[in-house]
C-alpha cells in the first residue's frame, strides 16, 4: 500500500535527516489530517558519536578536577571552600545532562511541549530544593536555638546507641591504639551531650536577654493575655531579628487602632 | 471532526506482505501511526517528570543531611571509590549511546545493528549492576557500612555516618532498581526485534523505552558527583 510504501530519507541540516511519508494516506485520503510538519528526525551517526565523546570527556574532566582540587589543597596547604567543589561538579553534571536530553532524548528536535513539561517539573524541583535550603540556612536568624544539629527523632536512637547494642549485646572492639571502640564512642556521645547542654543554655540566655531588651515579653502579654513567651520552643518560633513578613511584635499599639482608619 | 472509528478498516490486512514492522497496526483509537507515536512520547515524558520528582525527594534529603552533618558526608564520600563510580558512569553513557543508536537503526531499517545495539545496551546495564553489587554494595555491607539502624562499622569517625549510608543506599538502590526495570524493557524490545517488529514505520517502543533509559542515565550523571566526588 502506498500508505507505507514510500519511506525515503533525505539529508537535512543540523546533523539530522528527516523522514517523509508517501503522498497518499489511505486513512486520510483528503489530507484532512496532514502528517506533522516536523516529521520524524533521524539523528545522524556523527552527531551521536560527537555527543558520546563530549560526555566521556566531561566525565574524565569532573573526576580529574575533583582529584586535582584535593591534591592542590594538601600540596599547598590551602583550604578550598567546598562550594568550589560543589559548583564544579554540578556545572559539569548539568552540561552532561543537557547534552543527553538534547541529543539522545532528542529534545532539540522534538515537539516543544516535551521540553515545557520537563521544564515545569524541574521548576517544581527547584522550588522544593530552594525553599528547603532557604529554611535550613536561615534558621539561626530567627532563633539561635534552631541553628544547631537536628537530633534523631522517633525512637531517639541514632548510630551511636546502635553501635552499643548490635544484636542485643554491646560491640567491643579495639582500635589501632588498643582502646576500646565502645569507650571512644561513649566519650564522643558524652561530649556531644555536654556541648548540646551548653549550647542550649547559651541560646536560652541569649534569647531571654534579647526578649527582655526588646520589651517583647510585655508586648506578648499585652496581646495574648495569659500567654507567656519567654523563649521559643519547637512549637513556638519567635522572631528575634532579621527580615520579617508581619508587623513588629514590639509595636502593639497598631493593634489597638481600628481597621478602617486609612488616613495614612 | 467525525467519530473516531469512521475511518474504516486499519491500514493493512493481517495477511499482507512485507516485513513485520510495515504490517504493525496502530491502536484503533488513533488516526495514524504519527498520532500514536506523538501520544506515546508525550505520555512517556509525563511519566518521566514523575520519575524526576521521585528522585528529587532523594536529592533534597541528600542536601538537608549534607547541610546538617557535613563531616559525616565528607567521610562518606571518602569511603567510596571514585574509580568504580567513574567506570559505571562510562558504562551507562555507552549504553545510552547504543540506545540512541538503536532508534536510528530502527528508523533506517538496519535490523542487524538494531538487535546488536539493543543487546549491547542490556549487557551494559548488567555490567553496571554487577559492578555495583559485587564491588560496592557487598564489601561495604560486610564491613558494617549499612544504612540507619543496621549500621555497625566499628571504625566510624562521625556519629552521623549511618545517615550517609541511608542516603547512599536509598539513592543508588532506587537507581539500580530503575536499571533493572530498564533492562527488562530493553530485553523485551530485543526479543521483539528478532521478529522484525521495529522498522521505519514502527519504532515507538524503541523510542519510548529509550527515553526511560536516558533518564536512568541522567540520574546517575548527578548521583555520581554527589556521592563520589564532592568531598
Amino acid at each position: 500500500m502506498s500508505d507505507h510504501a514510500h519511506h525515503h530519507t533525505s539529508p537535512h541540516a543540523g546533523g539530522t535527516e528527516r523522514s517523509a511519508h508517501g503522498a497518499f494516506d489511505a486513512n486520510d485520503p483528503h489530507g484532512e489530517h496532514p502528517s506533522h510538519g516536523h516529521g520524524h528526525v533521524i539523528v545522524s551517526a556523527r552527531m551521536l558519536i560527537v555527543v558520546l565523546s563530549v560526555l566521556l570527556v566531561f566525565t574524565v574532566l569532573t573526576v580529574f578536577l575533583a582529584q586535582a582540587e584535593k591534591w592542590f589543597a594538601t600540596a599547598f596547604g590551602v583550604e578550598i571552600p567546598q562550594s568550589v567543589n560543589v559548583a564544579i561538579c554540578m556545572s559539569i553534571a548539568t552540561i552532561k545532562s543537557v547534552m543527553v536530553a538534547m541529543f539522545f532524548m532528542q529534545l532539540k528536535y522534538d515537539n516543544k511541549v516535551h521540553a515545557l513539561v520537563m521544564g515545569f517539573c524541574l521548576l517544581a524541583f527547584g522550588l522544593f530544593l530552594g525553599f528547603t535550603a532557604l529554611d535550613l540556612g536561615s534558621r539561626g536568624r530567627i532563633d539561635p536555638v534552631k541553628e544547631f544539629d537536628v537530633h534523631a527523632g522517633g525512637t531517639g536512637k541514632n548510630g551511636l546507641t546502635r553501635i552499643k547494642l548490635v544484636n542485643g549485646k554491646p560491640v567491643v572492639r579495639r582500635d589501632e591504639q588498643g582502646h576500646l571502640i565502645l569507650d571512644r564512642f561513649g566519650k564522643i556521645q558524652y561530649e556531644m551531650e555536654a556541648i548540646d547542654t551548653n549550647i542550649t543554655q547559651w541560646a536560652k540566655e541569649t534569647a531571654e536577654e534579647r526578649l527582655t531588651r526588646r520589651g517583647y515579653e510585655a508586648a506578648m502579654k499585652g496581646r495574648h493575655g495569659e500567654h507567656e513567651a519567654t523563649v521559643s520552643s519547637a512549637n513556638q518560633t519567635v522572631g528575634m531579628y532579621g527580615p520579617r513578613l508581619f508587623a513588629d511584635h514590639a509595636e502593639p499599639a497598631h493593634d489597638a487602632e481600628p481597621a478602617a482608619t486609612g488616613g495614612h | 471532526m467525525s467519530a473516531i472509528d469512521s475511518h474504516g478498516s486499519p491500514p493493512t490486512a493481517a495477511g499482507g506482505k512485507g516485513p513485520l514492522w510495515s504490517r504493525m497496526k496502530h491502536a484503533h483509537h488513533f488516526r495514524n501511526h504519527d498520532e500514536e507515536f506523538d501520544a506515546c512520547k508525550l505520555g512517556m515524558w509525563l511519566f518521566l517528570t514523575t520519575e524526576v520528582l521521585l528522585f528529587s525527594g532523594l536529592f533534597v534529603a541528600y542536601a538537608i543531611m549534607r547541610m546538617k552533618y557535613p563531616q559525616a558526608f565528607t567521610n562518606g564520600s571518602h569511603y567510596l571509590d571514585w574509580r568504580w563510580g567513574g567506570l559505571n558512569t562510562i558504562v551507562l553513557l555507552l549504553s545510552s549511546f547504543t540506545m540512541a543508536y538503536s532508534i536510528r537503526n530502527a528508523q533506517m531499517n538496519k535490523q542487524g545493528w538494531l538487535k546488536f545495539n539493543l543487546a549491547f545496551t542490556v549487557l551494559c546495564g548488567a555490567l553496571f549492576l554487577v559492578i555495583k553489587f559485587t564491588l560496592e554494595y557487598a564489601p561495604k555491607w560486610a564491613q558494617g557500612k549499612r544504612p540507619g539502624f543496621l549500621f555497625s562499622y566499628p571504625n566510624a569517625q562521625d556519629p552521623y555516618e549511618p545517615i550517609w549510608w541511608s542516603i547512599y543506599y536509598s539513592a543508588t538502590g532506587i537507581h539500580a532498581t530503575h536499571v533493572l526495570i530498564g533492562m527488562g524493557l530493553i530485553t523485551y524490545l530485543f526479543l521483539r526485534s528478532l521478529k522484525g517488529t521495529y522498522g521505519p514505520k514502527h519504532y515507538t517502543g524503541v523510542e519510548v523505552v529509550g527515553l526511560y533509559w536516558h533518564l536512568v542515565d541522567l540520574i546517575w550523571i548527578f548521583l555520581f558527583p554527589l556521592l563520589y566526588l564532592i568531598h
